[in-house]
């Protein structure tokens, strides 16, 4: 039996309470692979094609005035989806489904982009908040929900990477939480319902981090 | 004399132990790189774990360790099984159904990539080796081209030098035919002269001759002829 | 600084390419054919200081690498074996809280 439904997501450990399961966002700098030779290994051969794989995706995407900003968009991608994909793994702490660490990526991104605009494109910036091609009545309501999408930007970036994270880890516990307490009949058929869930859990990893970093591209590319 | 001789020596000596150091050391030394990783059984557990025991217990050795440990664990409660456990089943059947269809697919593939990758620094060295070389056969080529030429120019000369000589015997013919007409000429001029003056002696002398003839002489010569007709005539 | 910098004993003449793996300082017995008497004398022998603890530790870290993610056609094996260090050393972090989930009263 559980204590609390939630101790998965305690970042405390039992070292005198300091909360050193944050430490597991170190796994991506332990993954990455090293180049020491000149040919790339099977292992660095698969970390290029998935970096270049996901670069090629954001490189069409990104204004033509930040050349260099799909460095950053893949490195979050990478970095998410690692977190992610190690949370899966029984005794590893996912850090991404913190909003501490989730908010953390998404505000300083925003607050720059929306720096940056406002200060340089004053004009462009305000002519985002209308939409083409809306009469002419509807466009002060128009204005007010463009501009609280906008500044809810953040949150909804954050929210949604802790939430799904949250959501799936919480599913398996809850389902494996049976186990200790049930006949190996029934584990074999939780071991089932597990196999699903965990194949929609790596799904859900990739998939979320994929959204975080194109929507952090669209939302590059509509500064000018 | 054999002081110089050592002392040469002892100069050159420490230039020779830093080159052969630095040659041995350099190649020596450098990391290989393997081209398999080390073995593993089972996929994860290293093979060196399994052979430190080999020859203490033998092969059950690294098996019985195993299996007294996770008891050890499980029934001291060391290791709980609580429901991150059982993630765990569900999380290692999947790994292991994934790896075993998936795996020898990706590394083909990952293979495939790295052998395209090799391929096209290994074939950018061979490529400009091989238009290097190329370039030394043409050079060779021109080379040989060149001495061709040397040949040519020899030809042309003896064909001037012969055409010199061909002009100078022509030259000499000439020279040799005008000194003969000129030579005949007077020869000729002399034979005239010769003969003119001749036929002219001759005509004054006959002349000369038939006018002194009196004509008592005519007579006597007459007389003298009948003479020796007659002594003659009765020979015959 | 002091990061990323060259170890002090380290002369390409020498030694030809840096490798990461290598100690390069005086040649000593290794650690696993050490004697368990001479194990104090060893340890004596040794730099205990910060740097040298940092050192050991990426020495360690790229001898791993050398044998199990650098080779040419390298399996999951690292992978898995970085996945399965991961989850014993956030098992032992965790260790009092799961404790506290034990199925059984005596053992």
């Amino acid at each position: 039996m559980m204590t609390n439904l939630f101790s998965i997501f305690d970042p405390a450990t039992t070292i005198f309470t300091l909360p050193l399961n944050w430490m597991s966002s170190f796994m991506s700098l332990i993954i990455l692979p090293y180049t020491f030779w000149l040919i790339p290994s099977r292992t660095n051969m698969m970390w290029i094609q998935l970096t270049n794989f996901i670069n090629k995706e954001l490189k069409i995407l990104i204004n033509k005035n930040a050349k260099g900003s799909n460095i950053i968009f893949t490195t979050i991608f990478m970095f998410i989806m690692i977190n992610n994909f190690m949370g899966l793994f029984p005794y590893i702490f996912t850090s991404s489904s913190h909003m501490s660490m989730t908010l953390s990526l998404s505000l300083p991104l925003w607050m720059s982009l929306m720096i940056f605009g406002w200060m340089k494109f004053y004009n462009n910036m305000f002519a985002h908040m209308v939409p083409m091609g809306t009469p002419s009545i509807l466009m002060p309501f128009m204005v007010m929900i463009e501009s609280i999408s906008n500044l809810i930007r953040p949150g909804t970036l954050a929210i949604r990477l802790a939430a799904n994270m949250i959501a799936g880890h919480l599913l398996i516990t809850l389902i494996s939480s049976t186990g200790p307490s049930s006949s190996t009949i029934l584990i074999s058929f939780m071991v089932l319902a597990q196999i699903l869930l965990l194949s929609l859990e790596s799904a859900v990893a990739i998939i979320q981090a994929y959204v975080f970093s194109i929507l952090s591209t669209l939302y590059s590319s509509e500064i000018k | 004399m054999l002081s110089r001789l050592a002392l040469r020596n002892a100069q050159l000596m420490p230039i020779m132990a830093r080159g052969a150091q630095s040659m041995s050391s350099a190649a020596g030394d450098r990391p290989v790189r393997m081209e398999k990783p080390s073995p593993v059984r089972h996929g994860i557990i290293p093979e060196e774990w399994f052979t430190i025991f080999y020859p203490k217990t033998g092969v059950t050795g690294p098996y019985m360790f195993g299996i007294g440990l996770s008891t050890y664990l499980l029934s001291k409660e060391i290791y709980v099984l609580e429901h991150e456990y059982y993630t765990g089943v569900s999380i290692f059947i999947m790994a292991l159904v994934v790896i075993k269809k998936l795996g020898p697919t990706v590394a083909a593939a990952l293979d495939k990539q790295i052998d395209k990758y090799e391929g096209d620094w290994e074939s950018s060295r061979t490529e400009n080796m091989k238009s290097l070389e190329e370039c030394i056969e043409n050079e060779k080529k021109e080379q040989w081209r060149a001495d061709g030429q040397k040949l040519l120019i020899q030809a042309k000369k003896e064909n001037i030098v012969m055409q010199l000589e061909a002009t100078y015997r022509e030259r000499l013919a000439t020279v040799y035919n005008e000194v003969k007409k000129r030579l005949d000429y007077q020869v000729n001029i002399q034979a005239v002269e010769r003969r003119l003056a001749q036929k002219q002696m001759v005509q004054w002398i006959i002349s000369n001759v038939l006018k002194s003839i009196t004509p008592e002489q005519e007579k006597a010569n007459l007389q003298q002829c009948i003479a020796d007709l007659q002594s003659l005539a009765p020979r015959a | 600084m002091g990061f990323g910098e060259y170890p002090a004993e380290y002369n390409p003449s020498v030694h030809g390419t840096y490798d990461p793996a290598r100690y390069y300082g005086k040649p000593d017995t290794p650690f696993s054919q050490v004697k368990l008497g001479d194990l104090g004398a060893w340890f004596s022998r040794r730099k205990k200081s910060p740097q040298a603890t940092a050192a050991l530790i990426s020495r360690a870290f790229w001898r791993w690498q050398h044998k199990y993610i650098q080779p040419k056609r390298s399996g999951i094996a690292g992978f898995f074996h970085i996945t399965f260090a991961a989850m014993a050393f956030f098992y032992t972090i965790n260790y009092k809280k799961i404790k506290a989930h034990r199925n059984y009263k005596y053992h």
